[in-house]
């Protein structure tokens, strides 16, 4: 059985300059990452574009998964924002880093860190 | 009201014709409000009954005005219009009563009969009748007998009277009559028109006319009717009329079996719809064909004037039904007509069909009157709700006619048969979709397994000095892995190892296309770094969205002992040497590297590729493989991981490439437990021998015996020569 949910209901950053955090838990893969998806999608039509996924609750994630990433970062770049990664557990920033993701994502090891990597933008 | 009239008349009240005339009027719309009211009933008699009441009723008249006109004789003065003497009056009023309330019944009786499968004209016409018949008898309100019958008169008694033969000649219900009926059919209509007849005829020239006059010279007889009112008299002598007529007609249908051809065509039509039907369940096995085909039935079968189907498709995410065929109507308009998905619902918990009589006036129906939806019937296309299993296709067949109340009790059992069928067709059509969609799905999981397994080498070259052995051990599902190995020159050999994310039949055309820059890029160069750029280069544009290929390409140098490998996103390769040197040791190859797909630009692709070389030393084994070998689970759920890999290679890498592979599968089984991996799971194995030769011990105390370089290093372009 494989456990995801995607909340994305907090917000940081400063009202005129909202970031979107997205908390991702449990294991994304090929049967969870159309709900991720769907989230930032959602988030992207509601315009917002400064977004950072928190990792910190993921145990997995398969090519699937990664590909939601891939698939997003450049429409969040396009809209004026980013789609930072935050938080995420060793075993998990492995898969990341393997694939070079470290070297094309703006990573953070924590969420703060991510969010205010925004503002100083 | 007639015997007010009849009173008023009898107490010798001074009437002006004013009056006169407006008492007519009275009487004409009280008939027609007797008519109106049996009528309404809502009552559908059969046949049979709609012929024998009027029978028995016009018996019963006759029988009293015979009995009336045997022991009385009654006399009214025509300038005056009254009676002789006040029994003419009661006799008058109860016959004149009786026959209004027989002229009503006849009407209401043979409407049923008249109206049978009607059709806007028979409306038509049968209000047309009515109407006529009205007016006509209104054209001799207040009039005295005295004074002569207006040309108006005739004329509208004539068009009435044409009216009348045109419902009359039309005997539709006698077709849907069952065989056994039709005698008694026969006798009662023959019955209904000797008995009105002779009615006729005794009120007009026999012992039931009223004489005018003081009974000497010459008397034109009138009906005792006319004592109540002139105008009813002339509207109950024209329903009387028509009354016979209509007997007449149909008595003389029966005998000759005049509806029986139009009889013959309909049933025909409706076998031709069904069995259209059953020869297309048989071969069209296509939705829009066969809902097509289902709209068009119970129109071409003559049993409605226009016909729509709406369905669900649960398939492509439509719950509710959508109309998606209708005949006689464009498609378009059935879509406005009615709420299809209302009438679904309300058809699919109806017992049968569900008929609405006046369709315009029900909510459901959006069509307004001169839309030709004035009555509709909704047949449910089988299943209750859209949660049936498989997903089937649920919906409804609307049926309408352009004329309200239209559909009769055979026309629907007719309905309900074909819409029986047409659901069964319907749910075979799905099922057998669903069968083909998966039949489908294996066709294509076959090819492009297939397709992945003609990528694969069919053999490994052969190259001295150098040992190669290769497994791949595919999931259940056909995933994206792929291996290759090509002989470069005499002395070098190119492997690669690498992974389209994603499976199915995009993994293995990604494959394919994979293949194609690899065999091709190969011979092109001998830099490691080179071809996966240039991969990168071909298959990132191409590449869906979010898809993305690992791939780790190594080029091995027989001849020179030497190794070149680079890495785009991949797991790291394993290499192992003898423990007996002194540089031995097992280490994993991780060169800096994004994969495939990751930067479609390219320029940060280039810009991050490390090519690692190594001075390989006798007995070196390297191991290219993909992440199912290092991700395969036990029982426990831990993974076997680099670390294991690295220490079973380092143990077993004497044994020579073919044994180690050997093994490494029976190892791989064994931790996962299963012949079959969840995930595709490829190696190669590449162990050089030497050529005998020595070969410096290299230092590895600060890790592998690696040199490594950016596989484009930026920096001053080198001055090209002047």
């Amino acid at each position: 059985m494989s456990h995801f949910s995607v909340s994305f209901d907090r917000r940081a950053g400063t009202p005129e300059a909202p970031v979107r955090v997205l908390a991702l838990r449990g294991e994304l893969d090929a049967h969870t990452a159309p709900d991720f998806e769907a989230a930032l999608q959602a988030c992207l039509d509601d315009g917002d574009a400064r977004l950072v996924a928190d990792g910190s609750g993921l145990d997995y994630v398969s090519s699937a998964g990664l590909g939601v990433f891939m698939a997003f970062v450049e429409p969040a770049r396009d809209g004026g924002g980013d789609l930072k990664i935050a938080a995420l557990p060793e075993r998990v920033f492995e898969v990341f880093d393997l694939l070079g993701f470290p070297t094309v994502f703006d990573m953070h090891e924590t969420v703060e860190g991510a969010v205010a990597a925004f503002e100083g933008a | 009201m007639g015997v007010v009239r009849g009173v008023a008349v009898a107490q010798g009240a001074a009437l002006g014709v004013a009056a006169s005339a407006g008492l007519d009027a009275l009487a004409v719309v009280s008939a027609a409000a007797l008519y109106l009211a049996l009528a309404g009933s809502g009552e559908r008699p059969g046949a049979l009954r709609s012929l024998a009441v009027p029978f028995g009723f016009g018996l019963g008249v006759l029988a009293l005005t015979l009995a009336v006109g045997a022991s009385f004789e009654g006399h009214i003065d025509p300038k005056t219009g009254l009676p002789d003497r006040p029994l003419t009056v009661v006799w008058a009023a109860i016959l004149g009563t009786s026959e209004a309330a027989l002229g009503a019944t006849v009407l209401a009786s043979l409407r049923p009969l008249a109206l049978h499968r009607r059709r806007r004209s028979t409306l038509w016409t049968w209000g047309a009748f009515l109407g006529l018949t009205v007016r006509s008898a209104l054209t001799v309100a207040g009039r005295p007998l005295t004074v002569s019958v207006p040309t108006a008169r005739a004329v509208f008694g004539a068009a009435a009277v044409l009216a009348g033969v045109g419902i009359a000649i039309r005997q539709r219900w006698i077709g849907d009559l069952p065989s056994r009926q039709r005698v008694a059919a026969g006798a009662l209509a023959l019955g209904l028109s000797v008995t009105l007849v002779a009615l006729l005829a005794v009120q007009f020239d026999g012992p039931g006319a009223l004489l005018v006059g003081d009974g000497t010279g010459r008397v034109p007889d009138f009906p005792y009717t006319v004592v109540l009112s002139r105008s009813l008299s002339a509207l109950v002598l024209s329903v009387t009329v028509f009354g016979a007529l209509y007997g007449l007609a149909t008595t003389l249908h029966l005998l000759f079996g005049l509806s029986a051809a139009a009889v013959q065509d309909q049933r025909a039509g409706e076998r031709r719809a069904l069995r259209s039907l059953a020869d297309l369940s048989g071969r069209v096995l296509d939705r829009a064909e066969l809902a097509a085909a289902v709209a068009r039935g119970p129109v071409d079968a003559g049993l409605a004037d226009a016909a729509w189907v709406a369905l669900t498709d649960p398939a492509h995410g439509n719950i509710r039904p959508v109309v998606v065929a209708a005949a006689g109507l464009p498609l378009e308009a059935a879509g406005r007509a009615a709420d299809a998905d209302a009438l679904h619902r309300a058809a699919s918990e109806a017992d049968g069909a569900l008929v609405l009589a006046h369709a315009e006036a029900d909510h459901r129906v959006r069509a307004r009157p001169g839309d030709g939806v004035a009555s509709l019937v909704a047949l449910s296309l089988g299943g209750p709700s859209a949660d049936g299993p498989g997903g089937l296709t649920r919906g409804v067949l609307l049926v309408s006619r352009t004329a309200s109340d239209a559909f009769e009790a055979d026309d629907l059992a007719a309905l309900e048969t074909f819409a029986g069928q047409a659901a069964l067709s319907l749910s075979h059509a799905d099922l057998f979709a669903d069968a083909l969609e998966r039949e489908r799905l294996a066709r294509e999981l076959a090819l492009a397994r297939e397709v992945q397994q003609r990528l694969f080498p069919q053999s490994l070259p052969e190259v001295e000095g150098l040992e190669l052995a290769a497994a791949e051990r595919p999931a259940r599902e056909v995933g994206g892995d792929y291996y290759d190995v090509v002989r470069i020159g005499d002395d070098c050999v190119g492997v690669m190892v690498a992974d389209v994310s994603g499976k199915g039949a995009p993994a293995a055309f990604y494959i394919a296309e994979l293949k194609g820059v690899f065999q091709a890029g190969s011979r092109l160069t001998r830099s490691p770094g080179e071809l996966l750029a240039g991969a990168n280069d071909a298959l990132a544009p191409s590449l869906g969205r979010g898809v993305f290929a690992s791939a780790v390409y190594a080029v091995v140098d027989a001849r020179e002992g030497t190794l070149a490998l680079a890495r785009a996103g991949h797991t790291p390769a394993v290499l192992v040497r003898d423990r007996g040197r002194p540089d031995g040791g097992r280490w994993l190859l991780r060169g800096d590297g994004l994969a495939i797909g990751l930067d479609r630009a390219g320029a940060t692709f280039r810009q991050t590729l490390r090519e690692q070389c190594v001075r390989l030393a006798p007995g070196d084994t390297l191991v290219l493989y993909t992440d199912g070998l290092v991700e395969a689970r036990d029982a426990d759920g831990r993974e076997y991981g680099y670390d294991r890999l690295a220490t079973f290679v380092e143990a077993h890498a004497h044994v020579g490439a073919l044994d180690l592979r050997d093994l490494l599968l029976a190892e791989h089984r064994a931790w996962s437990g299963s012949d079959e991996p969840d995930d595709d799971t490829t190696f190669v194995v590449v162990r050089w021998s030497g050529r005998g030769e020595d070969v410096p011990p290299a230092d590895v105390s600060a890790g592998p015996p690696v040199t490594e370089r950016a596989a484009f290093p930026v920096g001053p372009a080198t001055p090209s020569p002047t």
